[in-house]
């Protein structure tokens, strides 16, 4: 009987002190990112370089649009991927994502041959849905579990490439809006309370997608309300001031376009 | 418009995108009067992407055939699997061969950011049906940016976007060419040079402020 009570006594500690632990940990992650700033405007010339030999970003894609804005701040004209590694994360089904994806690349491969630059190197991995539309409400959780499996392997799997030999893990992760987004901010985040991941990797930068002027999405919402994105940005001053975040500006339009035939035939 | 021995073509393209359908719209660029409306402005090809609104346009247009106004071409298609690659690049301004055409669009953003990808004029026109009526506050945003011009359904308000549209072209043209060098594009931050850092005592004043 005592030893009984005892072994409940010492679970609840267990349970008790955990949850602290946990609840700490949660909190100061929570205060370092506060501590974190971005530039969201020029301060000096457009950098030639990045800041570190190797890099590894990952880009959270989903649904056309979304993609379709991603890629377009991306295809700025920059072209400097020495030692560079891109993975992209998109949903299960979701061809026109990948689609364009592959003409983007396509196009990158274009403009750094020309330039004389490497391209760096890209992988794309493909996660199940954690919602589809018109699903319901009830098998939500399941089909979310599901995918927040698939994202912890995204993320935990290193490229298969010599930048995947030195890092491991993302450096930064971008995402414009969609659902899986979040997702993938809240395995990072669960990570990093396990301290799986190391605080100053997987850094998320959340940029609002253009189409949102007035107000936030529901993605944007929560990673504004939860504080667990490491930059949050919106694109227009309307939403920026509603909800006292920083205005990027219309990254969109960072796009650099081409001659028609040239590289946009390129992408088709 | 019959003058030149060698007439140059003018694509308008209506799109009212993939999913919902608007058919207040399709009804206006059907109507005969926009139909003259756009040849006199020296178009000769009038495509109309229909979307789930297919079936009935393509029936109103072949019971209209003997109305479309001589040297205009109207056609109606579904949907393309590609709006850019295979339709919008017919409105641009080829050498000997065609001049600059039209978009008349819903306000959807992937045909807006398409539109603006090949520097191609753009008239929105919200359809006020939608859930919160979020196309005209992206109207809105685009007329007032110089980025398009907006209207409504209505047969007339088209007529005059059109109108205005031509002479807006002509004032922004700047704007829409690539890569311009003004100001404005340089003080945006290339995704590329986005970094959240610690801040650091010496550097944290005039960077969080643009």
């Amino acid at each position: 009987m005592a030893t009984k009570n005892t072994t409940t006594a010492t679970r609840a500690l267990i349970i008790t002190f955990g949850g602290l632990g946990i609840a700490i940990r949660h909190l100061q992650l929570w205060q370092q990112r506060r501590r974190r700033q971005v530039p969201w405007s020029h301060t000096r010339e457009r950098v030639k370089t990045r800041e570190q030999p190797n890099d590894y970003y990952l880009f959270v894609l989903g649904s056309g649009g979304h993609t379709k804005e991603m890629l377009m701040m991306m295809d700025d004209g920059f072209c400097h991927f020495e030692n560079f590694h891109r993975r992209y994360l998109i949903s299960s089904g979701d061809t026109m994502s990948l689609n364009h994806l592959t003409g983007f690349e396509n196009d990158i491969k274009v403009l750094c041959e020309k330039e004389g630059q490497s391209p760096g190197t890209y992988d794309t991995k493909v996660v199940a849905r954690a919602r589809r539309v018109h699903q319901s409400l009830l098998t939500t959780p399941f089909s979310a579990l599901v995918s927040l499996y698939g994202i912890f392997q995204v993320l935990l799997s290193p490229p298969a490439n010599d930048v995947g030999k030195t890092l491991r893990i993302p450096r930064l992760i971008f995402s414009n809006g969609p659902a899986t987004g979040f997702f993938v901010g809240l395995a990072v985040h669960i990570l990093k309370v396990l301290y799986i991941i190391p605080e100053d990797r997987c850094l998320f930068v959340y940029i609002e997608s253009w189409a949102r002027i007035t107000s936030l999405s529901l993605t944007g919402k929560l990673f504004h309300f939860t504080g667990i994105a490491d930059a949050f940005a919106v694109q227009h001053e309307e939403v920026a001031k509603r909800y006292s975040v920083s205005n990027a500006g219309p990254l969109v339009f960072n796009y650099k376009r081409r001659p028609t035939g040239s590289a946009i035939g390129a992408s088709s | 418009m019959t003058t030149s021995s060698k007439q140059l073509e003018r694509c308008c393209l209506a799109t009212v995108g993939a999913t919902v359908g608007f058919p207040k719209l399709i009804n206006t660029v059907l109507e005969t009067k926009f139909w003259e409306h756009i040849r006199a402005h020296g178009f000769t090809s009038l495509r109309i992407q229909c979307g789930p609104d297919l079936p009935w346009a393509s029936e109103y247009l072949s019971s209209h055939k003997d109305q479309i106004p001589p040297g205009l071409n109207v056609e109606v298609f579904g949907l393309s699997k590609n709006l850019m690659l295979e339709e919008m690049v017919l409105c641009k301004a080829v050498a000997g061969k065609s001049v600059q055409g039209l978009i008349v669009s819903h306000a959807g953003t992937g045909t807006i950011l398409d539109a603006w990808k090949l520097g191609l004029p753009i008239i929105v026109v919200p359809n006020t049906d939608l859930l919160d009526d979020h196309q005209s506050e992206m109207a809105r945003y685009l007329a007032r940016e110089g980025y398009a011009t907006q209207s409504s359904t209505d047969l007339e308000d088209l007529q005059g976007a059109i109108d205005k549209s031509n002479r807006l072209w002509e004032e922004n043209e700047n704007r829409w060419q690539p890569h311009s060098t003004s100001s404005q594009v340089h003080s945006r931050i290339s995704l590329w040079e986005i970094s959240p850092k610690e801040v650091r005592r010496e550097e944290n004043s005039q960077m969080v402020h643009d």
